[in-house]
């Protein structure tokens, strides 16, 4: 037996090789109405779904509405490389996500308050890619989900046209999960990061619809900036206790970032009606990833992972058509301007700009109940990264499909 | 050529052309004046990649050798692998709090052996210059009956015979480093290579090398003192406060003050000075004496000579390397050889450490590595680590580049993994 000087922060870096949560994980498709029209739905109202996209817009309805449906997520990613000297192919295995999009609304006794609330999950994540490939030292599987809700009040104005609506967005759980090979051992060990939301956390959204004329609307959302903490534990495979405690844990915090979004709508007629959207996002709120351990050892640290996400952009536009009265049919095209600079770019989120194509429909079962459907589209921009900072090169390819089914009822 | 994806319905049947991803290729590596296709290494275990005392294939992967033909992205690059634990006692870590190591004597066992040409690796650990004509000299693998040689050479005349059978259109040749280090790592007991006889080696060698056509990139041998072997023990004693320094020499704390060490050397006893060295090996030794019984500070009692490399035992290394280094100079000059100065950048590491306390190391993409076991060297002090041997590809690399006109890419640190092997049952 010899004794060795291993100085504290020789393997600093065993663990810091790109952890994150990703990035671009927004999640715009809450409600089969607006991913049809690809989001273009700020100025659109008139669906107590406007709870998410408008506050302002659920004014516009009196009595009860609801709106019960989910969205599935079927993500895909690819991943050739590792450049400059292979161009393997690994596929991140097939995963599915349901998500909710709850809403509810009641008018209050046509004093122009609406009451509503929403339940619903703007951001989240989930990518789990092969035993064994080349990335497994930065990871093997990273999950995100989230669930809000979001009561809203919603005021229709004594000036003609003009609603206002706020809604307090309340965080009701959160998970994270990250696995992730440690390759510096020989052999290979795992850790496994899971965390659950702890505390509360509250963000702001409010908005404005107005209609100075019937076939012409502006919309304006604002939704604020929301940080969700996690604590949680680390659990270990084929570690030593020394460098990886078992029954470590640790905590870290997520800042969403804020938006707003400007929309227009035009009606030219009864039948139809075009939609367009920009919407700004706050990415760069997201500067660093903290990682932060109760049981320190001279392997495992605390750790500050610069992400550097930028401020980013959607242009989304939508256009609805009516046949007959009792179908409408939409249509949508977004483009979605990614925030991960190529430096951050790993494949906890191999995020891309992103073309989205939507379609979708509802059919009027009775006055009071309708079906919605549609089917959204992602196809990401082909990716090739040589600059990361992780030293992990190569070519991205991802793409979403998300369809969507919910029922509308009114009375 | 494209996929076409397709079926999205009808709305998504106007979305035609949009691919699932563009084909790709892997472009050659511009080679320039040199060819890149068929790549052999001649050298001894820092060629083969031996870590912690042992060749085995977690590591011998990520010798400057393989990462060298990984990087130039030579097809079929053979190694003569070994399973883990390997060939040798391999040092492993049973605990990091503190660093615990703990020696495996278990034996891995070959895994290429039935390959039916010669590995491209023809690293043997040991080999001195002599191996690769076997001129033998007494200090050869052969001489020495180094089980390392059977395995690489495989019956095999020498090193040379198998570098000729492969026809290489590259070669890297990294011999040299044992001529001398036997000599250091015994404390001066063991010979080393005179100037005079390694430099006519040298120069047949080179000439041999030249008659391949091969394109040969040779390294030349990097200091004694760069290696934690001789480096590491003073620097941690000294950090522990149980060597402190009175003037140029060394004084052991001991609670009847600081008292003056005594070393044997081939001139006799006498009391250490900074400019000695306790060499690795001493550990087990300083860790079984005792002051109050007069070890180590009585000459009668002095430090054994072969864990200690005496200043004049130091400067005669010193100068051999330099001797050593001349002829290699003047040798890849005369042949058109490319030559990786190893010396100069390891002698730039360790000085830039010891300027700094023991603090600075190398930096390259966002890693720090000082010269010391677990950074850039492996846990027995003489090897490079993973991380040792990506930083050493870098330099063959910007060699060849540089005399040839290439465009190998190089290596980005992040990516290599540390390679530390964890003992079974470690805390």
């Amino acid at each position: 037996m010899r004794t060795c000087g291993l100085g504290r922060g020789v393997l600093l870096l065993l663990t810091v090789v790109g952890t994150a949560y990703g990035g671009g994980y927004s999640i715009y498709e809450q409600g089969a109405r607006a991913s049809g029209l690809a989001g273009a739905y700020t100025a659109y109202g008139r669906h107590v779904s406007t709870i998410f996209y408008n506050p302002a817009g659920l004014a516009l309805l009196q009595g009860w509405h609801s709106y019960f449906g989910s969205t599935l997520i079927l993500p895909q990613s690819r991943f050739r490389g590792p450049l400059p000297y292979a161009l393997a192919a690994y596929r991140s295995q097939s995963q599915q996500f349901w998500l909710p999009n709850l809403y509810a609304s009641r008018d209050l006794f046509a004093s122009g308050f609406v009451l509503g609330v929403g339940l619903y999950t703007p951001y989240g994540l989930g990518l789990r890619w092969p035993e064994g490939w080349p990335g497994r030292g930065i990871v093997t599987e990273i999950a995100l989900r989230t669930l809000f809700l979001q009561p809203t009040l919603a005021y229709r104005t004594p000036l003609p046209g003009l609603s206002l609506g706020v809604g307090l967005s309340y965080s009701v759980l959160g998970e994270v999960v990250l696995d992730r090979a440690v390759v510096d051992f020989i052999p290979e060990g795992r850790i496994r990061l899971e965390g659950d939301q702890e505390g509360a956390a509250t963000g702001l959204v409010w908005g404005i619809l107005y209609e100075p004329v019937p076939h012409l609307g502006v919309g304006f959302t604002y939704r604020g900036p929301i940080t969700l903490r996690f604590r949680g534990t680390a659990r270990t495979e084929n570690l030593p206790a020394s460098a990886f405690p078992p029954s470590n844990t640790g905590k870290t915090e997520l800042k969403l970032p804020a938006h707003w979004a400007l929309g227009v709508r035009w009606s030219p007629n009864d039948r139809l009606t075009v939609l367009a959207d920009y919407l700004w996002w706050g990415w760069s709120r997201y500067d660093t990833l903290r990682l932060d351990f109760a049981q320190e050892t001279a392997v495992l640290q605390d750790q500050h992972i610069p992400r550097l996400y930028r401020d980013t952009y959607q242009i989304r536009a939508g256009l609805e058509y009516q046949p007959q009265k009792k179908l409408t049919l939409r249509f949508g095209v977004a483009f979605d301007k990614n925030p991960v600079p190529d430096e951050t770019l790993d494949p906890t989120l191999p995020d891309a700009d992103r073309w989205i194509f939507a379609a979708g429909m509802s059919y009027a079962v009775t006055d009071r109940v309708s079906l919605d459907a549609s089917y959204t589209f992602v196809r990401f921009r082909e990716r090739r990264n040589t600059s990361a900072e992780t030293g992990f090169y190569g070519i991205y390819n991802s793409r979403g499909d998300l369809p969507s089914l919910g029922v509308t009822i009114a009375f | 050529m494209r996929r076409i994806h397709a079926g999205f319905g009808l709305f998504f049947g106007l979305w035609v052309g949009c691919m699932e991803y563009n084909e790709a290729t892997l472009e050659p590596v511009p080679s320039g004046s040199a060819r890149l296709d068929k790549y052999v290494a001649v050298g001894n275990s820092l060629t083969a990649g031996v870590q912690n005392g042992a060749l085995y294939e977690e590591a011998q992967q990520y010798s400057y050798a393989a990462l060298l033909a990984r990087q130039m992205r030579v097809a079929d690059f053979q190694m003569p692998l070994v399973s883990s634990p390997g060939i040798g006692n391999r040092i492993e870590v049973r605990n990091f709090n503190p660093i615990t190591l703990t020696v495996n004597t278990a034996q891995g066992q070959p895994k290429n052996a039935g390959l039916a040409r010669p590995y491209d690796n023809l690293g043997v650990p040991g080999a001195v210059l002599a191996d690769y004509l076997n001129a033998d000299n007494g200090l050869s693998a052969r001489a020495q009956q180094n089980p390392y040689y059977a395995l690489v050479l495989r019956g095999a005349n020498s090193m040379h015979q198998l570098v000729t059978q492969l026809r290489p259109t590259l070669i890297t040749f990294w011999l040299g480093n044992n001529d001398v280090l036997g000599y250091v790592t015994s404390g001066g007991v063991r010979p080393f290579v005179p100037a005079d006889v390694f430099d006519a080696l040298y120069r047949q060698t080179a000439a041999a090398l030249r008659q391949t056509g091969a394109s040969v990139v040779v390294a030349n041998i990097p200091s004694v003192t760069a290696i934690p072997f001789v480096t590491y023990l003073n620097l941690t004693l000294e950090q522990s406060g149980q060597l402190v320094r009175e003037g140029n020499s060394y004084r052991l704390r001991t609670p009847q003050g600081n008292l003056p060490i005594y070393i044997q050397t081939a001139q006799g006893v006498r009391t250490m000075t900074t400019n000695d060295f306790l060499l690795l090996s001493a550990q087990a030794y300083l860790a079984s004496f005792n002051p109050a019984q007069g070890d180590a500070v009585t000459p009668q009692r002095p430090i054994p000579t072969p864990y200690v490399l005496d200043a004049s035992e130091l400067q005669t290394a010193s100068a051999l390397v330099a001797a050593y280094n001349q002829t290699i100079a003047r040798e890849a000059q005369a042949n058109g050889f490319a030559l990786v100065d190893i010396f100069s950048e390891f002698n730039q590491i360790v000085l830039t450490f010891f300027a700094s306390g023991g603090k600075a190391g190398i930096t390259e993409d966002g890693v720090t590595l000082r010269p010391v076991p677990g950074e850039l060297f492996s846990f027995d002090g003489v090897h490079p680590s993973n991380l040792g041997h990506a930083i050493v590809a870098n330099r063959f690399i910007a060699a060849i580049n540089t005399k040839f006109g290439a465009q190998i890419p190089r290596i980005h640190l992040r990516t290599i993994p540390r390679g530390i092997p964890i003992a079974v049952g470690a805390q």
